[in-house]
C-alpha cells in the first residue's frame, strides 16, 4: 500500500551531470566570470535536423566515409558559406588526451578556432562491434530508418534492429566545457558517430586548451523499456589544444537608434569578421518596459536586404541573447562570411512568438 | 567573494552563504526542473539561468528566509522560458520522451508524469517538497483555493491511475 509520501520514490536522485553542473555555476558566480559554463543548448532541434539530413543526404554517406567540418557546413548547415582561406584554418594534427571510455573512443578529428568560434568533429569509435553507438537525443524507439544510409529500407525500431543483431544500444554525448554548444551527428558505415559541435568561445592567445566532456551510457531494458543504465555511465575529459587563427577586422556602428514601437533602443552593432563567419553583437537598451515586455519574451533582431529579406545565418548559430542587466542585453548572431565587411547594415525588430515584425533602421558601419 | 550590503541597509546573502543554501536545494531544484522539463540539457539550463538571476537579484530578497521559495519561483519560470522556445522549435507531439532515471519507482514516475503539469506542480511541492499550501501559492502566484483543488485534482487522478494496481493514500 503507497501513501503520498512514497512520490519521493517517483523521482531519483540528482544525477552527475545535473550536480557537476550547478557547482561549475555556483563557481562561476564566485569568480565573477562573465561567459557561462556548459549550456547545451539546441540538441534537441539539432538532432532532428540530424536525422532529417541523415535521410536526406544517404546517397552522399554512402561513399563518403569520413565527414569534415567543411562538409558539415556546406551539406548540413543550408549551405553555410565560408571563405575559400577557411580550408588553410582546418586544423587535422591536433594535440589531445584522455579520449577512452569503457564503450567508445573520442578523438577530434579536425578543428577550427578563430577566436571567436570552434568547430570541432569528434569521431565517436565503438570499442567493441557490438556496440552500437547513438546521439544523446537518439531514442531505441525511433524508427531504424532515422540511423542513416546504413539502415535505408528497413523497418522497425532501432531496438527492434540491436536485439536482431546482437547490438548493445549507448547513448553518447559529447559537450565543449565553457562553451554555448549546438551538436550535429551522423552514423558512418564502420560504426564511427561522427559529431560536429561549434559553439561560441571567445580568446585572444595563439593557443587553447579546450576541454570536452564527452559520456557513453549504455540502454537497457527495464519492465519492457530501453532506459539508459546511468549506473554504467562512462565519462572522460578529452583535453585538446587548439591554435587560434584569429579574426579579421571589425566595424561598428555610430549612432545609437530607438525602435519605438517595441520600447528598445540599439547602442552598438560590432561586427567581426572571419573567413569562418562574421560574427555580429547587437547591444540594446530596454526604454520602455511596457511595450518591450508585450512581446514576453520572444524579442529579437535580424539583419534584413534591402528587399526586406531576412539576411543568411553564418556557419554557427550564435549565443542567442545574453542579459547584461535588466534593461541591457547583447544579441550575439553569425552572418555568412564575406571578403568585406559592410559599410551599412539594415536591422529589424522581431517577435519570435506572433512573427510581428517591427520597424526597420539601417545603421552606418565604420 | 563576499555580499555588499543594500542601498537600504537590508543584509544581503554573501556568495559562499548562497553556495551553500543552493548546494543544499540541490536535490528540490532537480525534481521541479525535472517535473517540468524531460531533457537533461533543458534542465541544466534552466537551473543555471535561474542562478545567475538569483544571484544577480539577490538584493530583491528582502528575507532570507525565504530564499528557497523565491529561488524555486526563479527556477519555474525559467522551466516556463525554456518549455516556450521548445514549443517554438518543435510541435507537442514531437518531444522527445522522458527517460525515467534507473532508481525510481516506475509506476508512481509514470503516473505522476502522466497528469498535466498544472497539477503535478503543487503536489511535488506540498508532498515531496513539503511545502504548505500558503507557499505553494506564493511560489505559483495562484490563490490559495486554486493551489488546492489543483492538488485535489492531482490526487484524485493518480488515485484513478494508481488503482488498478494499488491503492494510494491521500489524505492530508
Amino acid at each position: 500500500m503507497r501513501d503520498m509520501n512514497d512520490l519521493k520514490n517517483a523521482f531519483g536522485q540528482a544525477d552527475d551531470g545535473f550536480v557537476r553542473n550547478v557547482y561549475r555555476t555556483l563557481y562561476s558566480i564566485q569568480t565573477n566570470m562573465q561567459r557561462k559554463p556548459v549550456k547545451k543548448t539546441g540538441f534537441r532541434m539539432v538532432a532532428v535536423i540530424a536525422i532529417v539530413c541523415i535521410l536526406s543526404c544517404g546517397t552522399v554517406l554512402a561513399f563518403t566515409n569520413t565527414w569534415g567540418i567543411l562538409d558539415f557546413l556546406s551539406e548540413r548547415r543550408n549551405g553555410a558559406k565560408v571563405l575559400p582561406e577557411a580550408a588553410e584554418m582546418v586544423q587535422k594534427d591536433i594535440s589531445q588526451k584522455g579520449n577512452q571510455t569503457e564503450f567508445a573512443a573520442f578523438v577530434v578529428r579536425e578543428a577550427v578556432f578563430d577566436g571567436k568560434n570552434i568547430f570541432i568533429v569528434v569521431d565517436a569509435k565503438p570499442s567493441s562491434p557490438e556496440y552500437l553507438l547513438l546521439g544523446p537525443d537518439v531514442y531505441p524507439s525511433d524508427p531504424i530508418g532515422n540511423m542513416g544510409p546504413l539502415f535505408s529500407g528497413k523497418t522497425g525500431t532501432i531496438a527492434d534492429y540491436a536485439r536482431e543483431n546482437n547490438k548493445e544500444m549507448i547513448n553518447t554525448s559529447v559537450g565543449i566545457d565553457g562553451a554555448n554548444c549546438s551538436i550535429d551527428y551522423l552514423l558512418e558505415d564502420d560504426g564511427t558517430l561522427v559529431y560536429m559541435i561549434s559553439g561560441n568561445y571567445s580568446g585572444s592567445s595563439a593557443q587553447s586548451e579546450i576541454e570536452m566532456t564527452c559520456v557513453a551510457v549504455p540502454f537497457v531494458n527495464r519492465g519492457g523499456k530501453d532506459v539508459r543504465d546511468m549506473s554504467n555511465k562512462k565519462e572522460t575529459t578529452l583535453s585538446v589544444i587548439l591554435e587560434n587563427s584569429g579574426t579579421k577586422g571589425a566595424v561598428t556602428s555610430t549612432v545609437p537608434v530607438v525602435y519605438s514601437d517595441c520600447g528598445v533602443r540599439v547602442d552598438k552593432i560590432t561586427l567581426t569578421g572571419s573567413a569562418m563567419a562574421i560574427y555580429a553583437d547587437i547591444e540594446f537598451t530596454v526604454i520602455d518596459k511596457e511595450k518591450y515586455a508585450k512581446a514576453d519574451g520572444g524579442f529579437w533582431f535580424e539583419f534584413v536586404d534591402e528587399d526586406g529579406n531576412r539576411v543568411p545565418s553564418g556557419a554557427s548559430s550564435g549565443e542567442g541573447i545574453i542579459e547584461i542587466d535588466e534593461d541591457h542585453f547583447i544579441q550575439k548572431v553569425t552572418l555568412q562570411a564575406s571578403e568585406t565587411l559592410p559599410d551599412k547594415v539594415v536591422l529589424r525588430g522581431y517577435n519570435g512568438w506572433d512573427k510581428n515584425r517591427y520597424e526597420t533602421h539601417t545603421f552606418e558601419m565604420k | 567573494m563576499t555580499g555588499q550590503k543594500g542601498n537600504k541597509g537590508d543584509k544581503q546573502v554573501t556568495c559562499d552563504e548562497f553556495s551553500k543554501r543552493i548546494v543544499a536545494m540541490m536535490q528540490t531544484l532537480y525534481r521541479v526542473s525535472y517535473t517540468q522539463l524531460s531533457q537533461s540539457c533543458d534542465r541544466d539550463e534552466a537551473v543555471q539561468e535561474c542562478l545567475y538571476k538569483a544571484w544577480k537579484k539577490r538584493h530583491q530578497l528582502r528575507d532570507e528566509r525565504y530564499m528557497q521559495t523565491w529561488v524555486i519561483r526563479i527556477l519555474i519560470n525559467e522551466c516556463h522560458n525554456i518549455q516556450k522556445k521548445r514549443n517554438r522549435e518543435l510541435p507537442v507531439d514531437e518531444m522527445p520522451e522522458r527517460i525515467a532515471p534507473p532508481d525510481v519507482d516506475y509506476e508512481l514516475h509514470d503516473a505522476l508524469f502522466s497528469l498535466n503539469e498544472t497539477l503535478r506542480l503543487p503536489i511535488l511541492l506540498h508532498y515531496v517538497e513539503g511545502f504548505s499550501i500558503k507557499e505553494i501559492a506564493q511560489i505559483l502566484r495562484v490563490p490559495q483555493g486554486t493551489v488546492k483543488s489543483r492538488m485535489m485534482r492531482g490526487r484524485q487522478e493518480l488515485k484513478k491511475i494508481l488503482s488498478r494496481e494499488d491503492q494510494l493514500i491521500c489524505e492530508i
